[in-house]
């Protein structure tokens, strides 16, 4: 659902778009009053035609201020990344890091992003690429701490075209890239944790130790009683009792994090639920279900 | 409208529970990571298909307004509960950016249906205090009751969580939608459909609301 619909594009903004230093200055002055401010970075300064550079709309955010994960929240939205990308070029599905749980009182539960929001995706350049490329996004998100602020910005940048092999590193943004995909969700491995339901209650428990469960549900999560006393428990184990409330339990998704002393894994969750649709029958092995 | 609203004796329940609720609820520091939940013993009391809890609340002309009144009015159809705070960008979306309230309220007016929109934020926080508010109902021509919460107590009692967040009651008194008041979560743009709308179509029609519960959008109630 894009919300940047009723964005201005003047006319000059191609023209714009071309003089670096007025697109700079433009964003500079914006930056003294936004409270989540956007570049777009690179992790490479060239790319090779026909071959894929990881790109990311970086966000610094104002101290106590917050971004929100595109999961399960009670308030605000996920920031709205519209690419502007020149013929031929293609751009990957953004990857977002695993989030912060966030309580406010009256029992509201968001998951959020305080500091930095880094959304990293992988730009392909088409094999007849030449000389350098123009990427921009139209940008649009909400912004809250005590309130909230809706802000948008156009971001681009300026990539080279080379057919060197080896792109130079820009040393400059590997920290934002590297500390973002050390959030991404991992798969699971096979024996991280166990799941069983009993009628509507699922029951998650991590292998081994742990001092932390939580499980960050995503936005089609289906309804869950005393969510934020469930969603989040000292030990290994979650018990989740899910209510039909907004539909059938197909499913029950998100992002599994495990803390353990130091240590915290976010790891990919997805099992069906007791209203999942039956499996199709493998032949007669189906027969013994 | 026939008016079985609720019985004494649930009115009673209601009205205890919110007390206890003012005396346990204890509002934790915002950004609790981990936050157990705070209004623990104060069990939500509204649920859709039950009979919505009754309550007294002042409105910024210092006239009070009580649910069970409202809906005795055997004239009374249906009534609309907005969860309310005039600063948040999502309120402005369906008040000033949009008529989306004033459209519905309009619309429906005359058939019965009563609006009230709610003030659940403390003093202080954003959205609150009676000059702001009597300035801001002005600036949106706002043609209904806006009654103040201070306490949060009603807020809680419905398990208001957003502004907007909405409900709508039929002229029996129970609950027949919760949540969102469309389908589109942005600050700017309209869904395709209202869920207020039709839900309050529904009642007129006599008929069951087709969606009755929504997950609700906009700043969290400042409470």
């Amino acid at each position: 659902m894009p919300i940047g619909d009723s964005q201005f594009l003047p006319p000059a903004a191609a023209l714009a778009a071309a003089l670096c230093l007025a697109v700079d200055a433009n964003a500079q002055a914006d930056a003294n009053e936004r409270q989540a401010q956007p570049t777009l970075i690179a992790e490479h300064s060239s790319i090779a035609p026909g071959s894929t550079v990881r790109i990311a709309v970086d966000f610094a955010i104002n101290p106590g201020w917050h971004l929100y994960w595109p999961g399960r929240n009670d308030t605000g939205f996920e920031p709205q990344v519209e690419w502007e990308l020149p013929e031929g070029w293609t751009i990957g599905d953004l990857h977002w890091p695993a989030p912060v749980r966030y309580v406010s009182p009256g029992d509201i539960l968001d998951h959020i992003y305080e500091d930095r929001l880094t959304l990293i995706a992988d730009l392909t350049a088409p094999a007849d690429a030449t000389d350098s490329v123009d990427i921009a996004a139209e940008l649009s998100w909400l912004v809250c701490k005590d309130v909230c602020i809706p802000e948008d910005a156009r971001v681009s940048m300026s990539l080279a075209v080379s057919e060197s092999s080896q792109p130079t590193q820009s040393t400059a943004h590997t920290s934002a890239f590297a500390a973002a995909e050390s959030r991404w969700p991992i798969a699971a491995e096979p024996d991280a944790f166990t799941t069983d339901w009993s009628g509507t209650t699922l029951r998650i428990a991590a292998t081994g130790d742990a001092d932390r469960i939580a499980l960050f549900p995503h936005a089609d999560a289906p309804g869950l009683d005393n969510a934020i006393e469930a969603l989040a428990r000292d030990g290994r184990v979650l018990t989740l009792d899910f209510t039909r409330e907004f539909g059938p339990i197909r499913h029950v998704s998100g992002i599994l994090e495990i803390t353990r002393g130091n240590a915290t894994r976010w790891i990919a969750f997805d099992v069906p639920g007791p209203d999942a649709p039956a499996a199709a029958p493998e032949g007669d092995a189906g027969a013994t279900r | 409208m026939s008016s079985n609203f609720a019985t004494p004796l649930k009115l009673i329940g209601s009205l205890a529970a919110a007390g206890a609720l003012a005396l346990t609820a204890v509002a934790a520091a915002p950004g609790d990571r981990y936050g157990s939940l705070q209004d623990k013993d104060a069990k939500t009391v509204a649920k859709v298909g039950e009979q919505a809890p009754n309550f007294t609340l002042t409105d910024l002309e210092g006239n009070e307004h009580t649910l069970t009144d409202v809906l005795a009015d055997e004239s009374v159809t249906a009534v609309v509960l907005e969860w309310y705070n005039p600063e948040c960008p999502f309120v402005v979306k369906h008040h000033k950016l949009n008529t989306t309230m004033a459209d519905i309220y309009a619309a429906h007016k005359d058939d019965g249906v009563r609006w009230m929109a709610i003030n659940s934020g403390s003093p202080g926080k954003q959205g609150t205090g009676m000059e702001l508010n009597k300035r801001m109902a002005k600036e949106y021509n706002v043609q209904y009751p806006i009654l103040m919460d201070e306490s949060g107590d009603v807020g809680r009692m419905y398990d208001a969580k957003t502004t907007p967040h909405m409900y709508v009651i039929n002229g029996d008194g129970t609950l027949v939608y919760a949540g969102a008041i469309d389908d589109n979560r942005s600050p700017r743009t309209l869904g395709e459909t209202n869920y207020v709308a039709d839900a309050l179509k529904s009642v007129l029609a006599g008929e069951s609301v087709a969606t009755a519960q929504t997950r609700a959008y906009g700043c969290s109630v400042k409470y």
